[in-house]
């Protein structure tokens, strides 16, 4: 597996979940919802690591990438007006966007998949309210907040499928790429729910900790190959500026 | 008074009914003090419960099993209330039932999330039932109800609305969850494909008939009774069957421009109601609720005799008259 390869993983299932979630009005109105690659590769890791990789995986992969989008774009409604097209097509297409991660675990069907993905999206959304009116404390209560809301969902596809050995370390990485790109004010990450409660030193304490809770994790991965180690660091170190 | 006697129509289920109502509670028992204060604020603003008195109801045409009749219901009730969460949000809505909205309560964004929240909860509920064919039914339901709601956006505003576009607006919007509530209810309880079919069917008549009586409720009703601004279909932007009836009265026309571009005044908005109300709209716009509740009542009457048939039959009556 090199890089090329990688992308055009992610780029594939990036395009198969735009075809999946597209809607003609709100295409039209809104454009194409952007998806969070680095969540497509942690999503993808046990693929991307020569794992079987079966299309009803691929399908439930599909619908994990359905509700991100939904968190998305429901993340960028007004918080107080929300009476233009614009802002009224961004409630409905989130609503939308989850309708078809619905439909497509009902399509396998995979019943415990449906429900234990309908609980982690109850948490993220009672995270996401805690967080935004600042119910979260200490240090620890922050990081596995962020954690939650980051890889919840793509905690529960890969122990769903067997994949609980990915799990961590997707949601270490993910934890820790929130924070490093909150130390360095990237907007990206300012979504809905970011409230002041995550101060400074907070951002610091959770970098230090999440840096060194990935450098075990990743010296204990034997099962995943010496190249997406690689990557995995890549993708943390030129944000750090500073080897992990 | 109405409220009462549309109780006094369920009385024969009041028992399967307060379990639903305990497990609706028990479903939005959140973690988070201010999803929780949110969803039970919905939640006891009360509701007609015709989405899971429709699945109680069907479900007595087959092998009924309470167990799996209440994670039906529960789910479409959530399903119902997380929509209603986010409309307020869309429509600006200050007062729903009466009672403050989510998102005048807190804001647009805690709306968003309790809504989410309570969405989620509908799939855990409905997802112990192991029954594909009723997982495929739901999703596409919610599907359609969210594209009748885009739809509704595109319309918003919009004066050149025949019949055909209100109908296919509102089979989306109202008549399709309750189709599907019947139709459910009978497929859990493993119901014949004649009788699936004949609940669906009413289902659907009915639900066309409710929403006709609740656009005319908006006009006929006062404030008061609405809980919110009565003719809020027009001042948001909607036009409903009787405001299809009178659009291009030209006497009429000042009053519809000037509640889409949100000039019109409050003395306006009284004078706008009274002359709908003259208008003879009302009364053609209920012949055609009628029509409806004829056909939802033909469905059932082929259906086995007894409680439940009784029971929907009385229902259907009383959405044609309800006063709220």
């Amino acid at each position: 597996m090199d890089r090329q390869t990688i992308n055009r993983s992610i780029q594939n299932y990036i395009r198969e979940v735009e075809q999946s979630i597209q809607e003609p009005i709100v295409y039209r109105d809104l454009g194409k919802m952007p998806l969070d690659t680095a969540k497509a590769f942690f999503l993808l890791l046990p693929m991307l690591n020569g794992e079987d990789w079966s299309s009803k995986l691929n399908t439930s992969a599909i619908a994990v990438g359905a509700v991100h989008a939904a968190f998305d774009v429901h993340d960028k409604v007004d918080i107080f007006d929300a009476s233009s097209k614009e802002q009224q097509l961004m409630v409905l297409s989130g609503d939308h966007f989850s309708g078809i991660h619905y439909r497509l675990l009902s399509s396998l069907p995979d019943f415990l998949l449906i429900t234990n993905m309908a609980e982690m999206i109850g948490r993220i959304n009672e995270t996401k309210t805690d967080l935004l009116m600042e119910k979260t404390d200490g240090i620890s209560g922050i990081i596995e907040s962020i954690i939650r809301v980051e890889s919840g969902c793509i905690g529960e596809f890969h122990e769903r499928y067997g994949f609980s050995k990915y799990s961590k370390i997707a949601k270490t990485a993910l934890g820790l790429i929130w924070f490093v790109k909150k130390s360095m004010k990237d907007p990206s990450i300012e979504r809905g729910w970011t409230s002041q409660i995550i101060k400074n030193a907070d951002v610091d304490s959770a970098i230090s900790i999440l840096t060194s809770r990935l450098q075990e994790e990743l010296a204990k991965a034997g099962f995943l190959t010496p190249f997406l180690k690689q990557e995995i660091h890549r993708m943390a170190t030129p944000l750090l500026e500073k080897p992990i | 008074m109405e409220k009462l006697k549309l109780m006094s129509l369920y009385a024969d289920f009041r028992k399967d009914l307060s379990f639903i109502e305990k497990e609706l509670e028990q479903s939005i028992d959140s973690s988070s003090p201010v999803i929780r204060q949110a969803s039970l604020l919905l939640l006891r603003a009360g509701g007609k419960r015709i989405r899971p008195i429709f699945v109680i109801l069907s479900s007595q045409f087959g092998e009924y099993s309470m167990e799996n009749v209440a994670k039906v219901a529960v789910s479409l009730e959530l399903i119902h209330m997380a929509s209603l969460v986010h409309d307020d949000v869309i429509d600006d809505s200050d007062f729903r039932r009466g009672f403050e909205t989510v998102k005048a309560r807190w804001n647009n964004r805690i709306a968003m999330y309790a809504g989410d929240y309570i969405f989620s909860r509908a799939l855990v509920s409905i997802g112990e039932i192991e029954m594909p064919a009723v997982h495929q039914l739901l999703a596409e339901t919610m599907l359609e109800i969210c594209k009748g709601e885009i739809i509704q956006i595109e319309y918003q505003q919009q004066t050149n609305q025949s019949f055909r576009d209100y109908l296919r607006r509102i089979k989306r919007k109202t008549a399709l969850l309750l189709s599907s509530s019947c139709e459910l209810g009978a497929l859990v309880s493993n119901a014949t494909p004649e009788t699936v079919g004949k609940l669906k069917r009413f289902g659907y008549f009915a639900g066309m008939a409710f929403q006709i009586v609740d656009d005319i409720l908006d006009i006929t009703s006062t404030d008061e009774q609405l809980g919110k601004p009565a003719g809020s279909d027009l001042l948001n932007g909607h036009l409903t069957l009787p405001t299809l009836y009178i659009k291009d009265d030209p006497e009429f026309q000042p009053f519809l421009l000037r509640s889409f571009d949100g000039s019109l005044t409050e003395e306006e908005r009284g004078l706008m109601l009274t002359y709908i109300r003259k208008s003879g709209a009302i009364e053609k716009a209920q012949q055609v609720s009628n029509m409806y509740l004829k056909k939802a009542i033909a469905e059932v009457e082929s259906l086995p005799d007894g409680e439940a048939k009784r029971a929907l039959l009385q229902i259907a009556a009383f959405l044609g008259k309800r006063k709220f």
